[in-house]
């Protein structure tokens, strides 16, 4: 397994605190945060802000491609063995919306899965951890090369972190 | 509860009936409908003023409805998002006794309207005959429209119990009398939160079976040989979406009327955005589960009525409907920024909105008539007519009482939406 990157981890005991941490790290510069909370929460969420993910790209084109070949696969097989049923023309649209359809959800869902899998692995950042924050403590992780170090902990002891340790 | 103190200038905005606008606008356009509805119907072909009529009819009886509706929704949830703007979404029940009375008046203009009066109807036994139709609708109506009251009734009685004492005049003696026993404590809030508990799923299930009636017998009765046991809940999702729609519509209007753009943010925006979004889906979903077995099944008396509205002179306005409520708004609201901005997010709203009026438009006229699509007078006249009347209610109930609940929004708050 990757090791994990150099960087500062502190554990605090209030959402306030914590949200008050992640937007004064923010207002700094320093983007790159990984934040562990207990239980979900709003405030946090709030804070780490709603960055878009990359897997919904992903998706889009597996839709796309997924209603292409529904109408494309239906019309094809109806002209290239042609069977009339029930006195309706060969390449009826109406019901092949529903072949359409399904295979935008079959090939969406899949590229969604195949997606998060491929974006998982490849951008895997590994990041110190602490079993308090699956308990009753909220994480902060916060990588960062060792000059910056002193300026990150002053932050999150600044901002009434329970603890503060630096992660090599 | 405590109300915190960022809250105060919310509750002096709440009374300050800011609605006298809208109501003078109201009562301006009402009154213009009224003159072209009575010369309409006093010339030469006050049957189509009477179609117009009947669409409109429907149409706004949905809407005012449908926003009711959102809000027993949320009731039922548990939700608390929509704290700030539930009560946008409440205020049409001030149009409901307008409602009632023009459906009373809509049985003056019957022998315009249902064929079967002319031509009746005896395969389908007494369903079809101006009695029991009446009948059973004003029964329908009643409850409907009574539940929904009583409903919008007992939301509102803890913000005017709370709020009484910054109005004066009749709008006190009517606070007071709305108010009545009611403070603040641990019983009567309990006591509230069961009727409405008992009062909000019950609105569900009424207004579910009450426009399924309607819609059978006002709609489909229209073309009295077809049937569609589907109308009734395309009719009721169809009104529900407009609820919705307008509540967008209404949000946007009134956060910038009473400088709320503190309390309504990002996260109304985007929930009721994915609402509409959602609700626009599903009324695609049942126009094609519809239309898919009508093609499959083939039959000659379910075929007339889907055959004279996709081809022939009807076809643009079909079009334009689908486009309306369906491609437009899927395009436009599937975007997170277009749902935030409140500029997009009203005109996706409207768009669907005026959509699903034409819908309404599409599925009367043709039953009734020879002719194509017209737009003329009767139409426009008559539907600015009704959005007055609409417009005057609003205005009236945002007049009168507290148009944004300060105890919903603060309870909003308080969860962090």
């Amino acid at each position: 397994m990757t090791k994990a990157p150099g960087g500062v981890l502190a554990a605090y005991r209030h959402v306030d605190a914590a949200v008050d941490a992640i937007r004064r790290l923010k207002e700094m510069g320093q983007r790159d945060v990984t934040v562990y909370t207990p239980v979900p929460n709003h405030e946090i969420a709030q804070a780490v802000g709603h960055p878009a993910s990359p897997v919904r790209v992903w998706t889009l084109v597996g839709g796309l491609t997924g209603c292409f070949t529904g109408f494309a696969m239906s019309l094809w097989m109806s002209y290239d063995y042609p069977v009339v049923v029930g006195g309706k023309p060969l390449g009826s649209v109406l019901p092949y919306v529903v072949i359409g359809f399904e295979l935008t959800i079959l090939f969406g869902a899949l590229a969604t899965i195949m997606g998060l899998i491929v974006h998982a692995v490849l951008g895997y950042r590994p990041a110190a951890y602490d079993p308090r924050f699956t308990d009753d403590h909220i994480g902060l992780f916060v990588p960062c090369p060792v000059e910056r170090r002193p300026q990150v902990e002053q932050v999150l002891k600044s901002t009434g972190a329970v603890d503060v340790r630096v992660e090599t | 509860m405590i109300v915190p103190a960022a809250h105060h200038d919310l509750r002096e905005r709440a009374v300050s009936g800011p609605g006298r606008g809208m109501l003078l606008l109201g009562a301006v356009l009402a009154l213009l409908g009224l003159v072209f509805f009575v010369i309409l119907i006093l010339g030469d072909d006050p049957g189509r003023a009477w179609r117009s009529y009947h669409i409109n009819f429907l149409f706004f009886t949905g809407l005012s409805l449908g926003g009711i509706i959102f809000a027993a929704i949320q009731k039922v949830s548990k939700g608390v998002w929509a704290g700030a703007i539930v009560r946008f979404s409440e205020a049409p029940v001030a149009f409901l006794p307008i409602s009632l009375v023009l459906f009373l008046l809509l049985f003056l203009g019957r022998q315009y309207l249902f064929p079967w009066i002319e031509h009746p109807t005896p395969i389908r036994g007494n369903w079809l005959t101006t009695g029991a139709v009446f009948w059973r609708d004003l029964v329908a109506v009643f409850a409907v429209f009574g539940v929904a009251t009583a409903f919008v009734y007992y939301d509102l009685q803890p913000d005017v119990a709370d709020l009484r004492r910054g109005v004066t005049g009749w709008r006190r003696t009517l606070y007071d009398r709305i108010a009545g026993d009611y403070v603040p404590d641990p019983e009567h809030l309990e006591r509230t939160a069961r009727r409405l508990t008992v009062l909000s799923p019950a609105m569900l299930v009424v207004y579910a079976y009450g426009m399924t009636l309607i819609g059978f017998d006002l709609l489909m009765s229209l073309a009295p040989y077809w049937v569609s046991t589907l109308l009734g809940a395309f009719f009721f999702m169809g009104a529900f979406l407009t609820g919705l729609t307008t509540l967008g519509l209404m949000m946007v209007y009134w956060r910038r009327k009473l400088g709320l753009q503190d309390t309504i943010g990002r996260q109304q925006f985007h929930d009721l955005g994915k609402l509409i979004f959602g609700f626009s889906v599903f009324w695609a979903y049942l126009m094609f589960s519809q239309l898919l077995v009508i093609w499959y099944g083939n039959l000659r008396e379910e075929t007339g009525f889907v055959f004279y509205r996709l081809w022939g002179e009807w076809r643009p306005i079909a079009v334009l409907v689908f486009l309306m409520v369906f491609l437009i708004p899927f395009w436009g609201l599937i975007w997170v920024k277009a749902k935030i901005t409140p500029f997009t997010f009203a005109l996706f709203s409207f768009i669907s909105l005026c959509g699903v009026w034409l819908e309404r438009f599409l599925l009367v006229q043709p039953s009734l008539t020879e002719v194509g699509p017209a737009f003329g007078l009767p139409e426009i006249g008559i539907t600015v007519g009704f959005l007055g009347l609409f417009l005057l209610a609003y205005g009236w109930f945002a007049a009168t009482f507290p148009i944004v609940s300060p105890r919903l929004a603060a309870q909003a708050e308080e969860t962090h939406h």
